[in-house]
């Protein structure tokens, strides 16, 4: 096929996506993400197969965000905007499918909100109905999505994540299209370059540097690979986008492989995700099927093609070189650095490695261009950064913000603020990786710096709320037990250091520890970070190092009482009683007498 | 002498350099007479450098990112300067026998490595756990000359010397340093209490095998603690 | 070596099925417990052999991944989401309710062999802690009072 086969191919594809979004016949449509599932929109699913009575096409798309209201089904009738129902049982589904998709008219008493105008930043095939329902408040009035910016998100729980067609009717793979014919590689590094995206599985290096240092190895293979192994407890903004747009992550790794020269992509993806493995292979396989990968991509002399690597269950393998180690058919330990992946990575190769949310961006960069990009953020901070905003806040899930926005309003005005009206204590970002920020700092604007200077990271975008109720100390002893578990064993500091200093932990919080275990803990703490071999080991010490700084107070409590009044003690009394008091959230008590016992 | 390859220029310790490229900061290190620790890097078996056990840590001072890296896979780089003294060197090169002692049981006595123990030498170079020569010796169990009234400075010395003296049946003269280590110091006086043994004498055989000062003095104090 | 021929030819098919032999030996380790259910001693050492790689090469790999198992599972696998959201939400009640009406510890399997209990990294959906997984359904917001309901669905 000639390229202008190959664009009017797309373009004919494009209109039959538009047509499948907004089709002439009602549609019903159900949040088909594991949270969705998760939260019981299986059987919904069932009860709306079973319907007749009305002529109607039913569409399952990805996760929007609005985690907390699962299960969500929608309805959308020829002309007008979709109406979101929340937190749909199996009655009220009965009830909306009778007076809206049969009826004709929204149930307003249910209605959650209504998609008028288009959510994300994309222009070609954005939503825009003329008219509205009156009494549903839009997406746009909703706190939740007001200060959104939706790039990596711009298709999740819009497009139905099977459907090739639903990409393209909304811009997609045009950016590759315009990359592969307008534009040579080092146009494309320039144009990343240009936007300062910064990579967001964490480390947060410059993409376009990255990229540029891949082009300039020498070599004739050389591999392009898609981080996809999110292991950080509490994070999953990559999850939504590998199950509700995974053509985005494709478009990414095309045009990042032609700009850099690559020959083989994979795409590691975790195994405790097996939606996401499964509308992966799918999207792999329409691209193939429509000259988006494998030889003459689009008509061009550009060969690339992905295969799907299922990781098997190590944090450790979301770490560069241990990535790279269990590709090769290894146990995924480390390797020092230089030599850098870049200049030998995958079998020697000169390898690259992305995380999903900033390949699933690059499409718009190259869209939009660079400087538009670079427009957006703070100083040294550009675009925007997807945040699983989770833990003891009102509404959690999944939220994309420009950087620069402020913690407060993430935590305040987006998530409502905390459950059950608690007193807010800490957020905690970043992951195991990461720290413990409390209220003083709730108006930092959010930035790779900002976050830094506080002692936390920004990390993959895991932002966890505490309430008063929490125990900082069982926070830190949390997260470092998760860390010591994962350690590949490698290296002394990470290997033994995790487990001395989760020995202390375990100690203060049972409350036998003195005086000179904070000295040795916090010395302790600072080896680990300094010698560690990697990033696991390097960053393990930080939650014990940002709790140690904002709640010292904690941790002698523990000493000098003997316990704390929050959720050590509370766990403590509820083990003891269930199952009978299963459901009953255990009493608050006085401060425990010293020498408690678990 | 390096048949047409460019030398390149590095600095250890303030100390320039001239080494050629491929090799590592351990390597030109060691070549030069610099000592960097090692436990698990073999220079017999150079395909396996794995930058595991923390110990060969030098600091980047300039000409790369800053922090401590492990020399063994350090490559040279033309610019680049390191520290093997630096503090944070030392810290970290302690915790890490810190930590490993906290793992291991120092079995010395049927250990095939006894005597000859870098482990033991690094405890000693941090001042970590001494171990007296009692630990390695063989006549522990059955045959201790000290029980045999065969005033043997072991209790007080410092192991790891690789000598035979206590395996053939010779006392232990101290030549492998006295011990300024405490808890080894009070091993010694408790010992020597045990077998009978006055301070006086003990210290004057210490004097004519020419022990430290220090030796002598953390003995004094040692000996008074337990009544000896 | 006491594995059927059957099983012999479903290691050959699973060897000849993968795209890049290079990169495969996790990739044949999870197909082969995919199939079996749980990683024998024998299958390692066929495989070794085909891969033309030492069984204790395999065995390296097979331990060091949480994802493997080298003992015989249960019939259902209940996994405990051990994410930061789970836990804040007190996912250690469900825990040792589990524990407790099972009889069993993590990562054992009952008696009757009905089922195997294992603690699962983060399973990305905290905004439904705490979370469980049986088999390949997901249950969120779970409750310790509905556990019973859910197993009862698991024969």
């Amino acid at each position: 096929m000639t390229s202008t086969d190959i664009k009017k191919k797309y373009e004919e594809m494009a209109e039959a996506g538009m047509k499948r979004l907004h089709p002439d016949k009602p549609k019903l449509i159900f949040g088909y993400g594991t949270c969705g599932l998760a939260a019981g929109c299986g059987c919904l699913v069932d009860v709306a197969k079973e319907l007749k009575g009305v002529d109607h096409v039913t569409s399952h798309v990805g996760c929007i965000g609005l985690c907390h209201i699962e299960p969500l089904v929608d309805v959308q009738l020829p002309g007008m905007p979709r109406v979101t129902y929340a937190s749909v049982d199996q009655e009220k589904l009965k009830v909306i499918i009778e007076k809206h998709l049969k009826g004709g008219q929204p149930v307003k008493e249910l209605a959650y909100a209504q998609l008028a105008t288009e959510l994300s930043v994309i222009k070609k095939g954005a939503i825009n109905y003329q008219k509205k329902y009156d009494g549903i408040p839009t997406y746009q009035e909703l706190p939740f999505f007001k200060k959104q910016m939706r790039i990596a998100l711009r298709n999740c729980g819009i497009i139905d994540p099977e459907s090739l067609e639903e990409y393209m009717a909304r811009g997609g793979y045009r950016a590759a299209y315009k990359a592969l014919h307008g534009m040579t590689p080092e146009e494309v590094i320039e144009d990343v370059t240009v936007s300062n995206i910064r990579g967001r599985g964490g480390a947060g290096f410059p993409t376009g540097t990255k990229w540029g240092f891949c082009r300039g190895s020498k070599g004739d293979v050389k591999y392009l690979i898609c981080n996809a192994d999110e292991g950080d407890p509490g994070a999953y903004a990559n999850r939504a986008v590998l199950e509700g747009d995974p053509h985005s992550i494709i478009e990414g790794m095309v045009i990042g492989a032609y700009a850099m020269g690559a020959t083989k992509g994979y795409i590691y993806v975790r195994a405790e995700y097996p939606l996401a493995v499964q509308r992966l292979r799918l999207a792999i396989k329409q691209a193939r099927q429509h000259c988006i990968l494998g030889t003459n991509i689009m008509g061009t002399d550009f060969s690339f093609d992905i295969s799907i690597f299922e990781g098997a269950g190590a944090f450790v393998c979301g770490e560069e070189t241990a990535l790279i180690a269990s590709i090769e058919g290894k146990r995924g330990e480390p390797r020092p650095r230089p030599p850098f992946p870049a200049v030998s990575g995958v079998f020697g190769k000169p390898t690259n490695i992305n995380n999903v949310e900033t390949l699933a961006t690059i499409p718009m960069i190259l869209q939009r261009g660079g400087y538009w990009f670079a427009s957006i953020g703070t100083e040294r901070s550009k675009g925007t950064k997807v945040f699983s905003l989770v833990g003891k806040i009102k509404r959690s899930g999944l939220v994309e913000v420009p950087m620069g926005i402020s913690l407060g309003v993430i935590i305040h005005e987006m998530g409502g603020g905390m459950l059950d009206d608690k007193g807010f204590k800490a957020v905690q970002t970043g992951g195991p990786s990461g720290g413990c920020i409390p209220e003083n700092f709730l108006e930092t604007e959010i930035d790779y710096e900002s976050l830094k200077k506080l002692g936390s990271i920004m990390g993959s975008g895991g932002m966890v709320a505490l309430d008063e109720d929490t125990c900082m100390v069982d926070v830190a002893k949390f997260f470092l037990n998760f860390t010591s578990s994962e350690s590949c064993g490698k290296c002394t500091p990470c290997r033994v250091g995790g487990k001395r200093m989760l020995d202390i932990l375990d100690k203060i919080s049972k409350g036998t520890g003195k005086k000179e275990d904070l000295v040795t803990l916090e010395h302790l703490a600072i080896q680990v970070r300094d010698a560690s071999l990697c990033a696991l080991g390097g960053t393990s010490p930080n939650p014990v190092l940002t709790t140690l700084r904002y709640f010292r107070n904690e941790y002698e409590e523990h000493i000098e009482k003997g316990g704390c009044k929050n959720t050590c003690k509370k766990r403590g009394a509820s083990k003891v009683a269930a199952p009978s008091a299963a459901g009953k959230a255990p009493k608050k008590t006085d401060v425990p007498k010293k020498g408690v016992s678990k | 002498m390096t048949g047409g390859k460019k030398l390149m220029k590095i600095k250890i310790d303030g100390r320039e350099l001239e080494c050629e490229p491929g090799k590592t900061v351990f390597d030109v290190a060691r070549s030069n007479g610099i000592y960097i620790p090692t436990l698990c890097y073999n220079p017999m078996n150079d395909s396996k450098r794995l930058g595991a056990c923390r110990l060969c840590v030098v600091e980047i001072m300039e000409g790369g990112r800053p922090g401590l890296q492990s020399s063994c896979t350090l490559p040279v780089s033309n610019g680049l300067g390191v520290s093997t003294t630096s503090e944070p060197v030392f810290q970290a090169r302690r915790t890490v026998t810190e930590l490993l002692l906290s793992e291991h049981k120092l079995d010395c006595v049927d250990c095939p490595k006894s005597g000859d123990c870098t482990f033991v030498r690094q405890c000693r170079d941090y001042d970590l756990y001494g171990v007296p020569v009692c630990a390695e010796c063989p006549r522990q169990k059955d045959g201790c000359l000290l029980a045999s009234g065969i005033l043997c400075l072991g209790p007080v010395t410092y192991a790891g010397c690789k000598a035979i003296c206590t395996r053939t049946g010779g006392r232990c003269t101290g030549c492998n340093t006295t011990s300024v280590n405490k808890d080894v110091l009070k091993f010694g006086a408790e010992t020597f209490k045990r077998f009978g043994y006055s301070s006086e004498k003990v210290l004057e055989a210490m004097e004519v095998f020419s022990a430290t000062t220090p030796g002598k003095e953390g003995f004094k104090n040692a000996a008074k603690e337990v009544g000896l | 070596m006491t594995m059927k021929p059957e099983d012999k030819k479903i290691l050959d098919d699973i060897v000849a099925g993968v795209e890049d032999i290079r990169v495969a030996k996790i990739e044949v380790l999870q197909k082969t417990q995919a199939k079996f259910g749980y990683l024998s001693q024998d299958h390692l050492i066929y495989l070794a052999e085909k891969l033309g790689t030492s069984m204790t090469d395999l065995y390296g790999i097979a331990t060091f991944y949480a994802q493997f198992t080298l003992t015989p599972p249960g019939k259902h696998l209940i996994q405990i989401c051990e994410g930061t959201a789970c836990h804040v939400k007190s996912q250690n009640r469900i825990r040792e309710h589990l524990r407790e009406l099972l009889e069993i510890d993590v990562g054992q399997t009952t008696k009757d062999k009905r089922f195997s209990l294992k603690s699962v990294r983060c399973l990305g959906c905290c905004g439904l802690s705490p979370v469980i997984m049986v088999d390949e359904e997901t249950f969120g917001r779970v409750d310790p009072s509905q556990i019973e309901g859910i197993l009862r669905k698991f024969e």
